[in-house]
Order: C-alpha cells, then structure tokens, then sequence
C-alpha cells in the first residue's frame, strides 16, 4: 500500500470580488515508502499549494474542495485542525526553501530542533536534546554539542539549510515534504543536501520534493509528475518523463530548461504565459499556448492516458508512477 | 547524460564541512547583539545611566531628603538656596524644595512607568488577538481601537480623573489607558507581518500550537518596535502627568508633583526664581535622558546597519 495516495485533489481560494478560483484542479499521486515523487512545473503552478493542502496550511481564503489523501489508513483532508497538528512535524516533515527565513530567529537551535519533540510528547526534554544533537550530526554538522546553542543567525546558510533538515527529520517522520529545499542555496551545498536526503530515502521515508530543477529532480527522485495550471499534465518515473516526454508542455518545459552536461542545443522557450487561473481555458489548459493543439478535440476535458493510449483504468499503477501517464489525447501519437 | 541514480549510488555520507573553530563560537542571543548595538551609543548610554539614578534617587527618596516633603518652616519662607539646610531653598509655606523634588520625581517615575506598563499590557493583549486571530474578533477589536484614536486622549484623561479623583491610580489608569491605542496599532501591524514569515508557517508545519506559536514566534520578533514606541511613551507619559498638574488634575496637592510645583513656581517668578528654576531644569533634563534613551534602543533594535 502506498504511504500517501492522493485522490482527485481540489482547492480553492476565494478571491477579493468574492469569486471562487480553482488553484488545484483534481490531483492525484501516490507516494511510497523510501521513494521520492518529483512535483515539477512553473511558478504558480500549484504545487506548493497542493502539499500546503495536504498539512492544512492554507491560507484563510483557501478551502478544500474535494478530493482525498490518506496517509497511514487516515483521510488528511477530513481530520479536524487539532488532529492534523499532532501529524504535522511527527509523521509528516516539512523542509522549507530558505533556511534564512524559516528558522525562529530568538530561539536557539536547540530550541527548535526539540520543541515539536515535546509538542507531541515523543520525548522529554534531556532525550529531546539527545536527538537534537544526534540529528545535527546525522546532517554533518560538526560539533553538534557546541552548536546546538547558536542562534540561527550566527551559523553559515548551509548550515542552517542541513539544520532545518535536522528539524524535520528528529522525528523520524514517515513522509517528507521538502519545498524546494536546493533553491536557496550553491550547488556544492545542493549535493550535500540531495545526499541527506537520500539517506532518508534508504531509511523507509517517502519524499516529496517541489523543484523547478530538472536536474535535481533527475538525480534525486525515482517519479515526476509535472503540473500546470494546478492540473497534472504527465506522471511517470523520472527517466522515461525525463528521456521521452509524452506531453507537449512536458517537452515545453524540459526544453526550455538548462542542464548542466547536457547536449548543446538551444533553449527553446514555450511562448505565451500561464494562464490566468480564475479564467482558466476549457480543457487542457495548456492548449492556448501550445503548439500541437487541435481544435476542438483540445478544449475538450482531458483524462490521464496511458502511453498506448487506453484510459486511466491503470490509475493506480500511473498514480504510482510506474506507467507513463500524460493528460493529452495526442500524447500516443507524439513523440 | 546520467540516468536517474538509485538511491544506493548516492549514499548517506555528507562530507563535513569545516566552520568556525570551536573556541570561536560564542552563544550571543538577539538581546545582547542589541545590548551591545545600544553600549555603542554613548550618548544613549550615559542617559540610560543617567536613567537609572533617577530611578534609584525615586526609591530612595524618604532616605536622601533632609526633611519630610510636607514639612513646614514659617520661619523660612521662600528663601533661597543653602538657608537653614534648605539645600534648593524653601516654597511658600516654607516646605523644603529639595525633598519635595525628590518626592515628585517618584511620583513622575511611578505614574510613568505605571502608565506605560498599562498601556503595554493592553496594547499588547488586544493587538495580538487582533493580528493573530484576525477574522471578525479584530475587526471588532481594531473598530474599539478606531474609536478610542478618534477620542482627544488629554480629554479622556481629565474625565477618568474627574470621575476617579486625583489618586496616583486613577493618573496612571489616564494616561495609560488614554495612550495604548497607538501602541496596539503597531502591535497588530507588527503581528500581521509576522505572521507571514517562514518561520511562522514552519512552525506550524511541526504542529505548533496557536498559542506557542504568538507567544514564541509572532511576540519575540515583534517585541523591538514594541518597546521603542514603550520607552517613547515613559517621558510622554511624565509630561502629560506634570501637564495634567498645571491644569489642576494632577494628583492631590499634598503628594509633591513637578508639575504642580512648576506651576506654582511661575508665580514668584521675579521674587523666587528657584522654585521654577531647579524643577523646570531637571523635567527638562529627565525628559531629555528618557527620549535619548529611547533613540538608542530605536538604534539598537534597528539591526539593518549591523554586520551580522
């Protein structure tokens, strides 16, 4: 079974004039244990909504509007705000993009690598700091006892990046969501991070990870799934969405985007922009912008398909991401 | 080009990374960095020390002043400084200038600090259930504001003192109540943009309860501004006690108050100028020490110019 499956996600926000925008639009994915799901797509895509939705940190104007996700046999979206807490930061990790902004800057490191331990009762406070230390060097952080007294802002940016990741992970938490956690920093510290994490990974934790990185997707995850315009526009395991993109705007997107050591050849950028969610086009979303679209078949509701061709009847095996899954009707016959 | 690695390929081992020697490493919190921002300023220092020794003269009053502050000598009236022991000379009953200065100063210190903590206290409750629960509760809370801002605050003040009488309470209740409502403002903006910083949302994301989260993530960051508005407050507060003294509201005329006795100074102007003199110049001083106190703390929390 698998660690979390998503199904048929839905969020909205309300907007100031009081109309409603659908900002995750039917999502869904699984993730397994000791694996990692890449969730890859332009800014405003959606993606950090869809896992803020899952952990119940949306904003006041947001609401679920449908779907579900359960996790460890329990329905994330219908538990009560005071059930979901004691799963936040126990069972589910989260690592954020800045370690910069995202670590108390009044509280010591110690602090705030065994608050969440005491919060949910894992621990009292001298195992507490036992573990604390013990996760900072598991993230290599040289003289964990020293340190643990520093305040976030006296140690170097890589530093606190592998502490935050020392935060989330002091409780052992079944699923990671990591929030574009190489952004923010250089890349010698990106591979550092990325090794962290795997040894997580080998450990029975299922990782989600939010990137624009093609790259750190390819080197770190075993899945992709790729989103626009709050919809998943193609799922599979990374080297065949990476090697044989299926959708157009997969294919978009992978040639539009830099990889270091990659063959020469020019970047070609998708023309025109996303679109407006509260106006979104009629079926596939991207079809204003993209360069095969046939009308009107293309305006049309859009399923999962398969690479052959046949439906999402394999749902769950594409929610998987073992079979090769792209929301485009002409997607069999591309490539 | 390298196919996706196992996770096996990639391993666990981090390498370390060398940092700063560990005799290098000193555990200074964001309070003495501010400290020590604030030693930097010297003009600043010398007022807070300054500061200090008023508070310690106001405390110590009944055991410096060479006669009780109600006291009175007919046989020297209005005299001068150095008659007959009176170190600042006498009032008009006689009664020993330089106690009655050291009794004001404590009745200024204690209706001050009173006021502001007042002030602080409710600036800080009704601005963080504002900010942080937001909703309907704040937009209540902010309207109450709203009104109160709307309201002359010396106004107010008079009221509660003549509905309360004129006790050392019911000033520090005035003026305190009369000055938390800009405070709150800034507690409640301050709260708002807290509130969406990372740290915040991190918080949250390892299950944080609402109330930890106010009180150890919003407050402490929001705290800076908060106690410069506070340490503005301490010599606004002592004017507006001494103001409310020249309008006959200060407290009752038998507790010494520099405003009262700088009232009553301006009328042996000519004859006397020692009884407006000496009290004049050190309200004007205390002031100044209170306000440059303030500006260094401004400084000092203001941690945009510091190389951290």
């Amino acid at each position: 079974m698998s660690l979390l499956e998503v199904d048929d996600l839905r969020t909205e926000f309300r907007r100031a004039d009081g109309t409603r925008m659908t900002v995750v639009d039917g999502v869904s994915f699984a993730v397994e244990p000791g694996r990692a799901l890449a969730i890859v797509g332009e800014s405003g895509s959606g993606k950090s909504v869809t896992v803020r939705t899952l952990l119940g940190l949306l904003p006041k104007t947001a609401r679920v509007a449908g779907g579900s996700a359960t996790f460890q046999g329990k329905d994330l979206l219908a538990l009560k705000q005071r059930e979901l807490r004691r799963i936040r930061g126990r069972d589910i990790g989260m690592v954020f993009q800045n370690a910069m902004e995202a670590m108390n800057p009044t509280l010591t490191v110690e602090r705030q690598l065994t608050e969440h331990l005491l919060w949910h009762g894992i621990c009292g406070k001298a195992e507490a700091r036992e573990r604390a230390i013990e996760a900072l060097a598991g993230v290599g952080i040289p003289e964990p006892e020293r340190r643990i007294r520093m305040y976030p802002f006296q140690m170097s940016g890589g530093m606190r990046q592998r502490a935050m990741i020392a935060m989330a992970m002091v409780t052992k938490p079944a699923l990671l969501i990591a929030d574009e956690p190489t952004t923010a920093v250089d890349v010698t510290i990106q591979r550092q991070l990325l090794d962290l994490l795997a040894g997580l990974k080998e450990q029975g934790t299922g990782i989600i990870m939010i990137t624009h990185d093609l790259g750190v997707a390819r080197y770190f995850c075993e899945d992709v799934m790729v989103m626009y315009a709050g919809r998943v526009m193609e799922r599979a395991s990374t080297h065949a969405l990476l090697d044989a993109p299926r959708h157009p705007y997969s294919v978009g997107l992978l040639g539009s985007s830099i990889e270091v050591g990659g063959r020469d050849r020019p970047l070609i950028p998708i023309p025109g922009s996303p679109p407006d969610l509260a106006r979104r086009p009629d079926g596939c979303p991207f079809h204003p912008r993209c360069a095969q679209a046939e009308l009107p078949r293309c305006a049309e509701p859009q399923e999962l398909l398969t690479i052959e061709g046949s439906p999402a009847a394999a749902g769950d095996a594409i929610e998987a991401g073992r079979v090769h899954g792209a929301a485009c009707w002409k997607a069999a016959s591309l490539v | 080009m390298a196919a996706t690695q196992s996770s096996a390929d990639v391993g666990v081992t981090a390498a370390p990374v060398s940092g700063t020697p560990a005799a290098e490493i000193k555990t200074k919190g964001p309070g003495r960095h501010a400290w020590d921002r604030f030693a930097r300023n010297k003009l600043a220092l010398g007022s807070l020390v300054f500061c200090v020794l008023l508070v310690l003269v106001a405390l110590l009053a009944p055991v410096i002043a060479p006669f009780h502050y109600a006291e009175t000598d007919f046989a020297n009236k209005l005299v001068g400084p150095g008659v007959e022991g009176h170190l600042l000379g006498t009032d008009t009953l006689g009664r020993d200038n330089f106690s009655r200065m050291l009794f004001g100063l404590r009745t200024a210190l204690t209706v001050a600090f009173g006021a502001e903590v007042t002030a602080l206290l409710l600036a800080l409750i009704i601005g963080l259930l504002a900010g942080y629960v937001g909703g309907r509760l704040e937009s209540a809370l902010m309207a109450g504001t709203d009104v109160m801002y709307a309201f002359p605050s010396y106004l107010f003040a008079v009221i509660l003192v003549t509905v309360m009488g004129r006790s050392i309470f019911a000033l520090i209740l005035a003026i305190g109540v009369a000055s938390w409502v800009t405070q709150a403002r800034l507690v409640r903006a301050q709260v708002l943009s807290i509130k969406e910083r990372e740290y915040v949302e991190a918080a949250r994301s390892m299950g944080a309860p609402g109330v930890t989260i106010a009180v150890r993530y919003i407050l402490p960051n929001a705290i800076g501004p908060i106690l410069v508005t506070t340490s503005f407050g301490i010599p606004a507060a002592i004017g507006a006690e001494a103001g409310l003294a020249l309008l006959g509201l200060g407290v009752d005329p038998s507790i010494p108050s520099w405003g009262t006795m700088i009232s009553e100074g301006t009328r042996y102007l000519l004859s006397a100028p020692h009884m407006l003199l000496f009290p004049a110049t050190m309200f004007a001083l205390t002031l100044l020490a209170f306000t440059w106190v303030g500006d260094g703390l401004r400084d000092a929390f203001d941690a945009s110019g510091d190389l951290r």
